[in-house]
């Protein structure tokens, strides 16, 4: 349910940023937890400024410690929000992630929680090469104990981290960096938070569905309109939850049409889109009328140059939908 | 300098020194007894182990006066983070003894449903928080709860156990920078083999945390030292470091079987209740008697239980994935 009021457009990293504030100021057991002088950062500019430093906590440039004392935070019964600031360094903080904040409740017997919202940007499409690019979609998603979120625009963005904040276990929020500053969109300046959050269908179209996520979504929707014109009619669901993975509204949307293309920006092997792709086999598979096709990255580090050569984009996925409609 | 380690039973436990103020024989005996059931809880434990009744289990031995000791002096609202090998910590902090023994069989008794098996109970109520797979990261986590407490207008410390290796780990030196950027009401309680607090020391004063050295065997030099480290970091000192020097880490410790009296700290806590005729034969035997009934009772209890509820050990979640 989304309440309008006093409608602006804005970027989507403007979008988190004034949720988080807005959450803060509601809730004073929300806490941020970054680096000291991240200064691209939300934590450590202006919300530091706002809520001081016993609420915005920064803390040397080491993920493996901002992470460990979120947990010890929550442990205290606060909701961190815990900020990266790039995918491939959170890297050094799964420990934290995985080992504690994932199962702190399950091995306490729920004698304790780990109320944790996890920022992390993710991805390319930045020029940031094999250090500032990486993806942990599948990484993090295969972790039972965490629910892993993934905004596509600034309405989602807001959304998800709403909805993060009031989670009774560790939330992972992966924020597609190109989106940042890419599309504005027009939220309202306040909203009531989602009970849920589910896949949103973001086109509609009768041939096939083009499933896909973060960054991916934006790419979609422009091959969708590429496939247009050639008079294919693709629909394009945004999933926007990894896990717990909207497996009705993805089997639904796979019925309707029988033909799906999953887009997926991380390397094939072992990716989430093969998930997906294994969901819809098991549960979908006499609806099918082609094979699930893959739109992937490659199976290497994301280079510096040539990035659109790694990244699936609209031409890439246009050309898949095609193949897949004309089976 | 820290000074020199503060030691109360010298010697061969005779007790040559007076009572620490503030501290009185009821205290120490009301520890020893407590000293007595973790010893005893980890004869069950080593016993069980060896026997293959119970997997994955270490236990401490010769930890008894640091377990005392500190949880002794600490307050209701304060939190305790202890190692793997300190199962005792959770019977001092009033968690039943079938609890412990029903943690590590996987029993209807384990407080966390059979999902996590021996490691150190956990329990919200008790302010006892038990150590996950790593051995270090709890270092950090301390700093962040004890901030966190503070946050939430409480007067609590974190308490956390290390032992010494600890210390060679890039987790514990980014957890004390933590803690001292956060001036976190933290007591970090750092096990040293005896003679070896010094060298220890001379690394912790890196980190600006002010330091005690204790004898860790000797059960009143702890419980005081801790209450005393406490009300400092209660004050807002920030973190604190209490290093303390234990026989538990040398061959001839209790751990080792055949401890003599001058190293052994149940031993030495005795002969000092003795001396001072706060203690006799008879009492002695009946704490002694008391702690063999609970074992005893608590296992039976653990072991007779039915197994853990499979919905508590593979998680609610999982259904939904």
């Amino acid at each position: 349910m989304t309440t309008c009021t006093d409608a602006e457009s804005i970027f989507m990293i403007d979008a988190i940023r004034r949720t988080l504030e807005q959450e803060m100021e509601r809730d004073d057991s929300i806490v941020t937890v970054s680096e000291v002088s991240f200064d691209d950062g939300l934590s450590g500019g202006s919300l530091r400024d706002r809520f001081g430093p016993g609420r915005c906590i920064e803390l040397p440039p080491d993920e493996a410690l901002l992470a460990q004392t979120a947990v010890g935070l929550a442990v205290a019964g606060l909701r961190p929000v815990l900020e990266f600031t790039h995918a491939d360094f959170a890297v050094a903080a799964l420990d934290a992630l995985v080992s504690e904040a994932s199962r702190l409740r399950h091995r306490t017997g729920g004698e304790f929680a780990c109320r944790m919202v996890v920022r992390i940007p993710v991805g390319g499409g930045i020029q940031g090469g094999p250090f500032l690019s990486a993806n942990l979609d599948a990484w993090l998603a295969h972790v039972p104990g965490l629910t892993v979120l993934t905004p596509a625009d600034p309405e989602s963005a807001a959304e998800l981290l709403q909805f993060a904040v009031r989670q009774d276990d560790p939330v992972i929020l992966l924020e597609p960096k190109v989106l940042y500053r890419g599309q504005k969109a027009t939220l309202p300046s306040s909203r009531s938070a989602p009970a849920s959050i589910g896949a949103r269908l973001v086109r509609p179209g009768e041939d096939v569905v083009i499933i896909a996520w973060g960054a991916m979504v934006s790419e979609s929707l422009r091959a969708a309109e590429r496939c247009a014109a050639d008079g294919i009619s693709a629909a394009v669901l945004d999933l926007r939850a990894l896990s717990p993975l909207d497996e009705a509204a993805v089997i639904a949307e796979v019925a309707e049409r029988g033909r799906v293309v999953v887009v997926d920006e991380s390397p094939r092997f072992g990716g989430f889109g093969a998930e997906v792709a294994a969901r819809i086999a098991d549960l979908a598979l006499l609806h099918l009328e082609a094979p699930v096709a893959r739109v992937t990255g490659l199976f290497a580090p994301v280079p510096f140059t040539h990035e659109d050569l790694y990244r699936p984009d609209s031409r890439r996925i246009a050309a898949e939908v095609e193949r897949v409609v004309d089976f | 300098m820290t000074g020199e380690i503060l030691s109360v039973l010298r010697g061969k436990g005779r007790g040559q020194s007076a009572l620490p103020r503030g501290v009185r024989y009821a205290d120490v005996l009301e520890l020893y007894a407590g000293m007595v059931r973790v010893r005893r809880l980890e004869a069950e434990g080593q016993r069980r182990r060896r026997s293959g009744e119970v997997p994955f289990l270490v236990v401490g031995g010769g930890r008894e006066a640091i377990l005392a000791g500190v949880i002794g002096a600490m307050d209701a609202e304060d939190a305790l983070r202890p190692m793997h090998l300190d199962h005792g910590a959770a019977i001092l902090r009033g968690v039943k003894m079938e609890e412990v023994f029903g943690q590590w069989l996987g029993r209807a008794t384990d407080p966390a449903g059979g999902s996590v098996g021996a490691t150190p109970v956990s329990r919200a109520a008790n302010g006892l928080l038990g150590p996950s797979g790593s051995a270090t990261a709890h270092v950090a986590q301390a700093a962040g709860q004890a901030h966190g407490m503070r946050l939430r207008g409480g007067n609590g410390v974190v308490v956390a156990l290390l032992g010494p290796g600890a210390l060679d780990t890039g987790d514990v030196h980014a957890g004390f920078i933590a803690a001292a950027r956060l001036v976190a009401p933290v007591l970090f309680v750092v096990s040293a083999p005896i003679g070896g607090s010094e060298a220890i020391s001379s690394r912790l004063r890196g980190y600006a945390m002010p330091l005690v050295r204790v004898d860790g065997d000797d059960i009143v030099a702890v419980f005081a030292a801790t209450r005393d480290v406490l009300a400092r970091a209660r004050g807002g000192e920030g973190p604190l470091a209490m290093i303390v020097e234990t026989s538990s880490l040398s061959s001839r410790g209790a751990h080792a079987g055949g401890a003599s009296t001058d190293v052994d700290p149940l031993a030495r806590a005795r002969q000092f209740l003795i001396a001072r005729r706060a203690l006799d034969a008879a009492a002695d035997h009946e704490i002694l008697a008391s702690a063999e009934q609970e074992a005893c009772t608590a296992w039976e209890v653990a072991m007779t239980a039915a197994a853990a509820d499979p919905r508590g050990a593979t998680g609610a979640r999982s259904e939904a994935r």
